[in-house]
């Protein structure tokens, strides 16, 4: 199974006051080659969770486990413009990964050429820079990046939230191709239940610090969903999940 | 380049009826046409091209060692908080002392040839250049230092293909104080003692003999010299620093 265990992890930070604010105590999750979709109220370390999970930040106790052997992840940060390397172009940005492995070039053509399998024509030159794409554009360089190195998972931290309407559309018709084609298992936060339902096979909802997974859903409908499956079960899905926030999050029911 | 040649005509045009006028003693202001007479014939005579020579020698060997020591050594400084903290204090306040009192122990210790010239140019900008490099450097996105962490590169990938870039904007303003400071150094040191050739020594030497109209002509030559350095840069640092002005 190459999925991710989260397991027992407490992580603590460095609250307002000095004092320390417990964001995860024992906290276990198992992530699957599937498209887990995290919503959670704002602070409660969703992006901790996938921070941890890259690497970059340590629980305090606890471990992650990647079952596959596969150290590569695939990380796509919120704020596009300053996770892309301006000076390089769009292609040296996509390949970076594999130019800090140490690939050969020919390696780097055929990963491109499988990449561009998936995800068909690129809408850009890749020899301009990221400053000269739209913002949907360069975020989806950064999604093209995260998957260059064949990531045994990828996490996409609020993608599409920096991103204009349009922009998030166009973005999230293409990251639904992308997600459709790859077996890995992918952690998407998106505060858009609409987007997360379209997206997402798993539902976690979070609860407030110390946060715990209040309830997990499951979206049965069939994919690619470009966008909201116009269908009773989808609905009563949305509805659900907005009791479910109203009452936990808010104390209030905001299901319309 | 249209606004630039509309500027110039008009400059001349004011100083033509400034002379005009007689509001200003013709031995402190003397007209454009005298001047630019004496401004060919001393480029036919070819003595100022030397001066030009000695004067910006100096300036880019100064500029050429404290970039050579001032970038590193920003480089350095700026990618270690506990260095940086010491160190900042220890910039801040070499930074403040104007580099060019520093000319008499200059010429004490390196005496009155084009040493001493160059260690206070090298005195003044490299305190700069470290300190403008430093801080390009504590500047980069932690973004990018983290995207680049998770795709496993090692801690000196990250300092050389994204910190070093992160810093380049912040160099080049750098660069560009430097230059500005280095020609201000070269000219003032050069009129102050023991320099026989160089633009600040003509221009003493135009002052004690009255010569206004070359004197004239060395201060509009100078002006000139640093305009063309800057816009230089700027072309340069458009060109290397391309992502600098992203929307």
């Amino acid at each position: 199974m190459n999925g991710i265990q989260v397991m027992d992890i407490t992580r603590r930070v460095s609250g307002p006051s000095q004092a320390d604010l417990t964001v995860f105590e024992h906290f276990s999750l198992q992530l699957f080659p599937e498209i887990t979709g995290i919503l959670g109220p704002n602070g409660c370390g969703k992006t901790t969770l996938l921070n941890m999970i890259a690497g970059i930040t340590r629980p305090d106790s606890g471990q992650i486990v990647i079952e596959s052997g596969n150290r590569n992840i695939g990380y796509v940060f919120q704020d596009y413009r300053n996770s892309l390397f301006p000076w390089l172009s769009i292609r040296d940005n996509i390949l970076f990964p594999l130019k800090i492995q140490g690939c050969k070039k020919a390696e780097e053509l055929e990963r491109l050429a499988s990449l561009r399998r998936i995800t068909g024509e690129l809408p850009f030159d890749l020899d301009r820079y990221p400053y000269q794409l739209s913002g949907g554009q360069q975020q989806y360089v950064a999604i093209l990046r995260s998957l260059i190195a064949d990531p045994a998972v990828l996490l996409l931290d609020e993608p599409f939230s920096a991103l204009d309407y349009q922009n998030a559309v166009w973005l999230k018709t293409r990251v639904a191709g992308i997600l459709n084609a790859i077996n890995i298992p992918v952690v998407l936060i998106v505060h858009d239940i609409d987007h997360l339902i379209s997206l997402a096979d798993r539902i976690l909802v979070l609860s407030q610090k110390p946060t715990h997974i209040l309830k997990e859903f499951t979206v049965k409908a069939s994919r690619p969903r470009d966008k909201m499956p116009d269908d009773g079960q989808c609905q009563r899905l949305r509805n659900e999940l907005f009791q479910l926030i109203g009452s936990n999050w808010y104390g209030e029911n905001l299901a319309g | 380049m249209r606004k630039y040649l509309i500027m110039t005509v008009a400059s001349l045009l004011v100083w033509q009826l400034i002379y005009q006028s007689h509001m200003v003693n013709p031995m402190f202001l003397p007209e454009p046409r005298e001047t630019f007479k004496e401004a060919v014939r001393l480029l036919q005579t070819g003595t100022i091209l030397w001066d030009v020579v000695y004067s910006l020698q100096r300036v880019f060997i100064g500029i050429g060692i404290s970039l050579l020591f001032g970038i590193p050594a920003g480089l350095l400084l700026g990618s270690h908080e506990t260095l940086f903290s010491y160190g900042e204090c220890l910039l801040d306040f070499l930074r403040s002392i104007p580099p060019i009192i520093t000319f008499p122990l200059s010429l004490l210790i390196f005496g009155v040839g084009d040493g001493s010239r160059i260690a206070v140019i090298v005195f003044g900008a490299s305190t700069v250049m470290m300190l403008n490099t430093a801080l390009g450097v504590r500047n980069s996105s932690a973004k990018r230092v983290n995207a680049a962490k998770v795709m496993g590169a090692s801690y000196w990938q990250i300092f050389w293909r994204i910190i070093f870039f992160e810093a380049m904007p912040q160099i080049f303003i750098g660069i560009r104080i430097c230059l500005s400071m280095g020609l201000i150094i070269g000219i003032v040191t050069e009129m102050m003692v023991g320099a026989p050739h160089g633009l600040g020594s003509r221009a003493m030497y135009a002052q004690i003999s009255y010569n206004t109209p070359e004197l004239y002509v060395t201060i509009l030559l100078v002006g000139f010299i640093g305009f063309v350095i800057n816009k230089g840069l700027v072309s340069l640092e458009n060109e290397i620093v391309h992502w600098r002005q992203q929307g």
